[in-house]
């Protein structure tokens, strides 16, 4: 009878204490919230894509465009309120600045240049995804996809002097363990 | 109690989930890849040829953004290149083409099975819709051709125990 009792006693005590476990990494659980539109696009989705974009315009060359008069046109599948989108508005001006930067000038209209440089952004965007491992770990994956098509018409005949695809990727993660130590942030 | 911590653990598996949350993420890499590949996919097939033409070209788009003259451009560009890299040129001339957008949306299904409160299976699947008409006219005014094609891209995100995943799945190209 009293060996029945001790052992109640002992489970009761194992139950307890893993419920005293389970309370104690239960609470200050971190997550990361975004409340649009008041927030805006999140900060990771931002730098992400950028860097993205960074990688895909390494491998390029403008260097041929030299000394010519460029225009830029961006296109892309994003959401807009206006007539161009915020991806493409950035997007036209990076590549004005890189077309710069390699010795080639800007036109101040279209029917002023000799070259137009046709953008297509097939993706200039992120992927979310989320994992939790409950109690133990919680994970925030941020894949950000730049996936461009050029096109490089010569404006008075309107034929295409090249054509390039440029890719670039990265994944941008933040760990948290147990919902409290963190975030661990790595970035490829 | 390693027991009793070792069955909780294996009752709560970690969870993974694609979030798309507009406009926090902005427009998601999933869904401009596949309405990029849709319309790709539909321009292959035309039956026109635009070797030695001169073609007037106009888009006319209607769908899923707020703003439909950013997708004309897309499409005005695709096509532009499709008929320059073909030996055509764009311009007022010889044969006029409008290309009419009177869907390109896209809809999510998820999928979630689990057993005792274990998810077992979880999947995203994204499908997208791209309809495009294409009428062809000569100088005249006079219809040469109507061409109509309904293509989309379909692909799906499977979790396994929510943990193990994504494996992408494309279900049809």
């Amino acid at each position: 009878m009293r060996m029945k009792r001790k052992r109640r006693i002992h489970h009761f005590g194992e139950w307890a204490a893993l419920i005293a476990l389970v309370i104690f990494l239960a609470p200050a659980c971190a997550t990361k919230r975004y409340w649009g539109p008041t927030m805006g696009r999140s900060a990771d989705s931002q730098f992400t894509p950028t860097d993205a974009l960074e990688k895909a315009l390494k491998p390029a060359s403008f260097d041929q465009y030299r000394g010519r008069t460029v225009w830029v046109d961006a296109f892309t599948l994003t959401e807009r309120t206006g007539e161009e989108s915020a991806e493409e508005r950035f997007l036209r001006s990076w590549l004005a600045e890189k077309l710069l930067s390699q010795g080639a000038r800007i036109a101040p209209a279209k029917n002023q240049s000799e070259v137009i440089l046709d953008v297509k952004a097939r993706v200039f965007g992120v992927n979310q995804t989320r994992r939790d491992f409950i109690l133990l770990f919680y994970m925030e994956k941020t894949h950000a996809i730049v996936d461009l098509h050029l096109n490089f018409y010569e404006r008075e005949s309107g034929k295409i002097l090249q054509a390039e695809d440029l890719k670039g990727e990265v994944r941008y993660r933040e760990y948290y363990i147990f919902y409290m130590i963190g975030p661990i942030k790595t970035i490829h | 109690m390693v027991a009793s911590l070792t069955l909780i653990l294996a009752l709560l598996p970690a969870c993974a989930y694609k979030d798309y949350c507009p406009p926090g993420l902005g427009t998601s890499a999933d869904l401009q890849s596949m309405l990029a590949k849709s319309l790709e996919s539909n321009l292959r097939e035309i039956p026109f040829d635009p070797a030695g033409k001169r073609v007037d070209l106009h888009v006319r788009a209607w769908g899923t953004f707020r703003q439909p003259m950013g997708l004309e451009g897309y499409v005005k560009s695709l096509f532009r290149e499709w008929i320059v890299s073909r030996g055509g040129e764009v311009g007022p001339g010889q044969f006029q083409m409008t290309v009419f957008l009177p869907v390109l949306g896209h809809s999510a299904v998820r999928r979630d099975l689990s057993y005792q409160y274990v998810p077992i299976y979880y999947s995203e699947r994204f499908r997208t819709t791209a309809r495009m008409i294409v009428v062809i006219k000569d100088a005249a005014g006079n219809t040469l051709e109507v061409w109509q094609k309904g293509e989309g891209a379909d692909v799906a995100d499977i979790f396994l125990i929510r943990i193990l995943g994504p494996f992408d799945i494309p279900t049809k190209k």
